[in-house]
């Protein structure tokens, strides 16, 4: 189940890996190594499927105390993915790393209780991932604005645990409940009606309500907008 | 007053019918019968202009050849190999007879050839040595030589293998309906199952933990009656069966759905499932579906509530891959592999170029299916082309 298991230590500092690309992955691993001592590389996996079955099945002894966690998972959002640990897991420090630039993940992750998020072309400076994860590893926000694990945690355990919305999904909502229409919608987006109606109807089952109102309703009283 | 034409028409079409369902009630391979009904007037025309009453001897040959191809009408395998052996008494006899049995043996090669799988290899020699009889007694200065032999092997050969490749044809179509049957059979357990027992032995495992309630009950039951009345409706009338709905929202929808199910069930989970508009389009669409709701009622059978469960769908290589996690409960040993409708549509999966796979470590347990995309079959189909 992509386990490698790391060698024990006292002031050990333990790490998880998930990228769905194997050889950032691989890279990221040798970065984390190289970065201190006190680094072992407790699993990497290469979906979001394997990375929840670790963070929330293993034992407390041997789970990951740091999370690297890509952005962009198979289709699946990295956010989504953090929330849905975060969920659970009140202790797991979790920076995001992402190709693109900071500004694109970083509102979500802040939602979803990341403690950071870096670029991976900053992993190569071994002061910034050393840094970053020994201050997730102590329970620490990594970047300015980003919640601690605890708080994280604490904001979201008394949420709903439906799934979340995607980004474009509220996006959609924001502008039905901006007045626009649905033709003005699928012009501003480059998308065709039929698929914003795709994406209205996915938010609904999400939020299990039976109208596009409701929906705006419940993203309103959740403060997604 | 004269009868109006619409209505003597009417009249005429309704005996019509009557008569075609007589006979394809009691006539079980209606062409042979009416290649026998013609083959009969033939004979009788001929023999009744040329050889009545020329003896008493021909006259009841006349009447037993005629006798026997009415016969073959009803009775077409026993009325073939009798049609044969007065066509060969026919064609022995000192005396003339119907010179069309020669036209007779050719058809009655055809039919043997269509109703038996190796009759006519006994049929065509028979034919060809009474033919050769013929030519000898009738007193023709030229008895068949060896190009008339080999024209009557050829001829006789290729009635044979008429008859048969029809016979072939018929038993492809035969054994095209007994599948379609078959088929039609298996997708009716499916459909049962699939839904109907799904539904009940959640609600059995509901009963059990005791999250049951009366209103609770009384939905699931009444979606139960609702989906067993849409199956007998597609049974009754399948040109009914409502069209499909588009993939990815509804199956987001049914994620949720079963969700919502596990969470009233007292089961917390997770399940991530991407944008719609990143999915691939996927054939088995359908079978997704059932996997789904199959995964779900698994997870409420056998899976640990004191742990989260873990859904997720995924693209991966061009494929959708949909994955289950959850620890499984301490005294459910017997979880060794896929329930039988899993296994059912795993088989399906890989018969449509995808896969199934499951693993059990300790206590923890994951399923994990991949689907083929529509533009990656197409692919494979056009490389094996």
């Amino acid at each position: 189940m992509g386990t490698r298991e790391g060698q024990p230590g006292k002031n050990t500092i333990r790490i998880g890996i998930v990228d769905n690309d194997p050889c950032a992955l691989h890279m990221m691993s040798l970065l984390v190594e190289q970065a201190d001592p006190a680094f072992r590389m407790t699993w990497v996996a290469e979906n979001a499927q394997h990375a929840l079955e670790h963070c929330l099945y293993d034992e407390q002894g041997t789970k990951a105390q740091v999370l690297l966690l890509d952005m962009a998972l198979h289709g699946l959002s990295g956010p989504d993915v953090c929330e849905r640990i975060r969920r659970h897991d009140a202790d797991v420090g979790i920076i995001g790393v992402t190709a693109y630039p900071i500004k694109h993940y970083r509102d979500a992750l802040v939602r979803s209780g990341a403690q950071g998020l870096l670029e991976k072309h900053a992993l190569g400076k071994p002061d910034v991932l050393a840094n970053a994860i020994a201050q997730a590893a102590h329970g620490q926000a990594v970047i300015p604005g980003f919640p601690t694990p605890q708080a994280a945690h604490a904001a979201l355990v008394g949420t709903t645990a439906l799934p979340s919305l995607t980004h474009r999904e509220t996006e959609i909502l924001r502008m039905y409940s901006d007045h626009m229409s649905t033709e003005d919608i699928a012009g501003y987006l480059n998308i065709s009606s039929g698929t914003v109606f795709s994406h209205v109807h996915h938010a609904m089952g999400k939020l299990s309500v039976s109208s596009r109102n409701e929906a705006i309703k419940t993203c309103r009283a959740i403060h997604l907008f | 007053m004269p009868r109006h034409p619409f209505v003597l028409g009417e009249a005429v079409k309704a005996t019509f019918r009557k008569w075609k369902h007589a006979v394809l009630t009691h006539v079980s391979h209606p062409w042979m019968a009416l290649i026998a009904c013609v083959a009969t007037v033939m004979y009788l025309v001929e023999g009744i202009a040329t050889h009545l009453f020329a003896s008493m001897a021909a006259d009841l040959l006349l009447a037993a050849t005629t006798a026997v191809m009415a016969l073959t009408a009803y009775r077409p395998r026993i009325g073939a190999w009798a049609m044969l052996a007065v066509l060969i008494v026919n064609a022995c006899v000192p005396f003339r007879m119907p010179s069309i049995i020669t036209t007779l043996f050719i058809v009655d090669i055809g039919i043997l050839g269509y109703l038996t799988t190796y009759g006519t290899l006994l049929a065509v020699p028979f034919s060809l040595a009474a033919m050769m009889i013929s030519s000898r007694l009738n007193g023709m200065d030229d008895t068949m030589g060896g190009l008339d032999i080999l024209t009557g092997i050829v001829i006789l050969g290729a009635a044979a293998v008429m008859g048969a490749l029809l016979r072939q044809i018929h038993l492809g179509r035969q054994a095209e309906i007994r599948n379609k049957l078959a088929g039609e059979r298996i997708r009716l357990a499916s459909a049962l199952h699939d839904s109907i027992s799904n539904q009940l032995g959640r609600l059995l495992v509901q009963l059990d933990i005791g999250t049951l309630n009366e209103t609770q009950l009384k939905e699931d039951l009444v979606a139960v009656l609702d989906e067993t009345h849409h199956i007998i409706e597609v049974l009754e009338d399948p040109t009914d069966a409502p069209p499909e709905s588009p993939l990815w929202p509804h199956v987001t929808q049914l994620l949720a759905k079963e969700q919502q199910r596990l969470q009233r069930d007292g089961f917390r989970g997770e399940v991530l499932a991407p944008d719609p508009e990143s999915l691939p389009d996927i054939p088995s669409a359908s079978l997704l579906r059932k996997v789904i709701v199959e995964t779900f009622v698994n997870i409420a059978k056998h899976a640990n509530p004191a742990y989260p469960y873990l859904v997720t769908l995924q693209t991966q290589d061009g494929s959708v891959m949909f994955q289950v996690s959850d620890i499984c409960r301490a005294e459910d040993t017997a979880r060794h592999g896929l329930s039988s409708g899993l296994l059912r549509h795993s088989r399906q999966l890989e018969g449509i170029g995808g896969s199934a796979h499951w693993e059990r470590h300790g206590n923890r347990w994951r399923a994990t299916f991949m689907f083929p995309a529509a533009s990656a079959m197409s692919g494979t189909h056009a490389g094996n082309a």
